[in-house]
């Protein structure tokens, strides 16, 4: 229930006061999802560097490899292919999959989705975004430091991050990047549990609100208790690097009393694994309301999918472990992670099994939003099963390390949360810019780069169980791995299809937006939340007035409704 | 003179809520900050042989009880000023006074430290005490700015300036503050 009313703020007149101080959650959504996707085309780019190198090692890279690499005649030299895996690890965790997932959607849906006009700090939500590009700044800018960039792997463990492994400016940038980061982070999670605890709607409770505002909550809460452990991890490795402190050093590389690298990984993974839920649930919670929407039917179980976000967001707390399964932990330690970790597929069934009952029986609309959202269905199965393996000592001991861990979390965290995340600009396109995009072309796109994804992310799983390890510059130095080229061309290729189907999107994206003459209907797509209610795209204050919620986000087939219409808006109310 | 309606004062209350839930989780992200910093501590200290180690002098104390002094009066002035609204002003001023000098303090501390030839590279033992001190300091340095900003806007509208959502929550972070240097000259110098 609402604490209070927010006043509506007068509308923004200048540029610099509408699309760069901006204090509205819309236009600081926007500005993330522009930020994400920047980021995004940085990453696939250096995706489809390090995909090249793995097909034709030593080969220039096409069209500006010659650019970018003159001393190698254009092919990838070694040492600039550790930081191209760094940086495209960190660059799509960090900067597109977070700014897109939680930046862009977090700020756009939560109070247009629980009724209110803003977020409950909206300078501090400007100061978030501010943040985040100085951040995006510091990370940039390393790539242009005499030694190059960060290149010690997104988890960047000591000793490789420490001034031993990695001896340039470019790891400390890094590190301070992904602090600055942090905070922006922390601000952002702290608003968003806030506005959602205080600024509902008046009788909007907890099991009214969407399913995606209860991902998006989960989330935050996530981000704001393990965030400031990774942030403390980062700002002792700046520590040892520019002070000279010894956290993460052992041995001899101490002067006197060491530290200790695998302490990094404690704290790193205590972060991680989290993380990974912090990813993904946003999209779960995106893709559990869509599959409800256009099945034409009520979200199956929809408090039974909210619990079991709410309890794999509390057992993602305790299995941080099965990552570090290979650090001579005791048995004792790494039979108890195993089985907290294979206590998360309980949950996980229960809401992955309500997906399944939610499409039951339902009369499916086919429109993009939903093919996207089916796929992350099917991309999440495939890497949710494959997780079972990696929780296991015996099997993760085999595979640790090797391409099959690589294949198995860009399914769920790569594959699952763009799949989520394209269908969410799909669907939300109208209340953000005002237009819908081609659907056509939607679906085009949607259909190569599932086929693309598939491709490559399978093709990882396949090599990865035939021993190939990840981070090898030129893996097929080992006689065991030549036969795995092929292989190895075909995934490129996938990735290259899948890269050329993304041109499919910004265009489609670029169009809808600046040169689309059509606009949208304040509900295209029948759905019953509360931003469907008011005018597309939303307007600057969102709601005259405050709404009254009646129901429950996913009403469809109400049999008193008038005939012709099967949803129920969240403020009516039904015999 | 205005008055207020029973919209306004709901608002207002309203506000003090959702200022009231913020703080809570802030502090939630401040706590893990520090707590994995001391669980990082206490994965050291448990494991080690010699505490301090054998070739170093235990560390002073003096320095660090006057800081924790410090501290603790900068708490005390700031709860006090609160409650009693006739020398709010005064109190307030002895606040950010004992706030600066606790900063003050830390750098004795430092220059104590390298006397006795601990250094931020002396080994773990070193980065610890300079790591945890120089984090702690940063905040502190925070709560300085915060202070000062209450002060001086005291001048103007007087001790109603500790009732506002600014006042609580600078009051609440330093002596959130305070706490964590309680934990740490206790477990860091004392122990």
């Amino acid at each position: 229930m609402a604490f209070f009313e927010q006043h509506i703020h007068p509308k923004p007149t200048t540029f610099l006061s509408k699309y760069i101080f901006s204090y509205d959650h819309k236009v600081i959504g926007k500005q993330f999802l522009w930020y994400g996707i920047l980021f995004l085309l940085i990453g696939g780019l250096m995706a489809l560097m390090i995909r090249w190198t793995l097909a034709y090692p030593g080969q220039p890279f096409p069209m500006f490899g010659s650019f970018l690499f003159p001393e190698t005649g254009g092919a990838v030299p070694p040492d600039t292919y550790a930081m191209l895996f760094t940086m495209h690890g960190t660059i799509m965790i960090f900067y597109a999959i977070t700014p897109i997932l939680i930046g862009a959607f977090g700020n756009f849906c939560i109070p247009l989705m629980i009724g209110a006009r803003d977020m409950a700090f909206p300078l501090l939500n400007m100061l978030s975004f501010h943040l985040a590009v100085v951040s995006g700044l510091f990370l940039m800018a390393s790539l242009f430091t005499p030694l190059g960039a960060a290149a010690g792997g997104w988890t960047s463990y000591p000793t490789l991050s420490t001034l031993i492994g990695s001896p340039g400016v470019g790891q400390t940038l890094w590190s301070m990047a992904i602090f600055v980061l942090g905070i922006s982070s922390t601000m952002g999670a702290v608003n968003y549990i806030t506005t959602i605890i205080t600024l509902r709607a008046p009788g909007m409770g907890y099991f009214d609100m969407p399913l995606t505002v209860w991902g998006l909550g989960l989330t935050a809460v996530l981000n704001a208790i393990f965030l400031p452990v990774l942030g403390a991890g980062v700002l002792l490795l700046v520590f040892d690097r520019v002070f000279g402190t010894t956290f993460f050093l052992a041995g001899a590389a101490a002067t006197s009393g060491s530290g200790d690298p695998v302490l990094f990984q404690h704290v790193f993974w205590i972060f991680g694994h989290p993380e990974v839920y912090i990813l993904i649930l946003p999209a779960w919670g995106i893709v559990s309301d869509l599959l409800s929407f256009f099945a034409r039917k009520p979200a199956f179980g929809a408090k039974a999918t909210a619990l079991s976000m709410t309890s794999i967001t509390i057992l993602s707390t305790l299995v941080y472990g099965h990552h570090m399964f290979t650090t001579q932990m005791s048995p004792l330690l790494t039979q108890t992670f195993m089985t907290l970790t294979m206590t998360i597929s309980i949950p996980s069934a229960i809401f992955f099994a309500n997906w399944l009952g939610t499409l039951w029986k339902g009369s499916i609309r086919l429109h993009s939003p939903m093919l996207f959202s089916m796929g992350v269905v099917f991309v999440f199965g495939l890497g949710g099963l494959t997780g079972l393996y990696l929780g296991t000592v015996t099997t993760d001991l085999y595979l640790h390390d090797t391409y099959f861990v690589v294949g198995h979390f860009h399914y769920t965290m790569a594959a699952s949360v763009l799949l989520g995340g394209f269908a969410a600009i799909y669907f939300w396109m109208p209340k953000m810019f005002g237009t819908l995009m081609n659907e056509f072309w939607a679906k085009v796109h949607f259909w190569i780069t599932m086929m693309g994804l598939n491709g490559v992310f399978f093709g990882m799983m396949l090599v990865g169980y035939a021993g190939m390890h990840r981070r090898l510059y030129n893996p097929f130095v080992y006689d065991f791995l030549e036969k795995l080229i092929p292989m190895n061309m075909f995934i490129t290729w996938s990735a290259i299809i899948m890269g050329l189907a993304q041109i499919i999107f910004v265009v489609n994206f670029v169009h809808a937006v600046f040169f689309k003459k059509e606009k949208a209907s304040d509900n295209p797509w029948e759905v019953g939340t509360l931003e469907w209610e008011i005018p597309s795209p939303a307007p600057h204050y969102n709601f005259k007035e405050i709404p009254v919620v009646k129901c429950g986000p996913h009403e469809y087939g109400n049999p008193n409704l008038p005939a012709g219409k099967d949803f129920q808006f969240q403020t009516e109310e039904l015999a | 003179m205005t008055t207020m309606t029973a919209n306004d004062l709901k608002n207002e209350q309203g506000r003090a809520q959702a200022n009231k839930v913020a703080m809570v989780f802030l502090f939630v992200s401040f706590s893990m900050l520090f707590a994995t910093l001391f669980l990082g501590y206490a994965v050291f200290r448990l494991t080690a042989t010699d505490w301090p180690p054998t070739n170093l002098q235990a560390l002073p104390l003096a320095g660090p009880f006057v800081s924790t002094i410090c501290v603790g009066l900068s708490s005390l002035c700031y709860f006090l000023s609160q409650k009693n609204k006739a020398y709010s002003q005064l109190l307030m001023h002895l606040s950010t006074l004992f706030c600066a000098l606790f900063l003050g303090t830390q750098f004795t501390l430092w220059s104590d430290l390298k006397e006795l030839g601990i250094f931020a590279n002396t080994g773990i033992f070193g980065s610890i005490i300079y790591g945890f001190t120089w984090i702690h300091a940063a905040h502190m340095v925070m709560a300085l700015i915060s202070l000062l900003w209450v002060d001086f806007r005291m001048i103007f509208k007087g001790a109603k300036e500790l009732d506002t959502l600014t006042g609580k929550n600078v009051g609440s972070f330093l002596h959130f503050l305070g706490v964590i240097w309680l934990i740490m000259f206790v477990t860091i110098f004392l122990i």
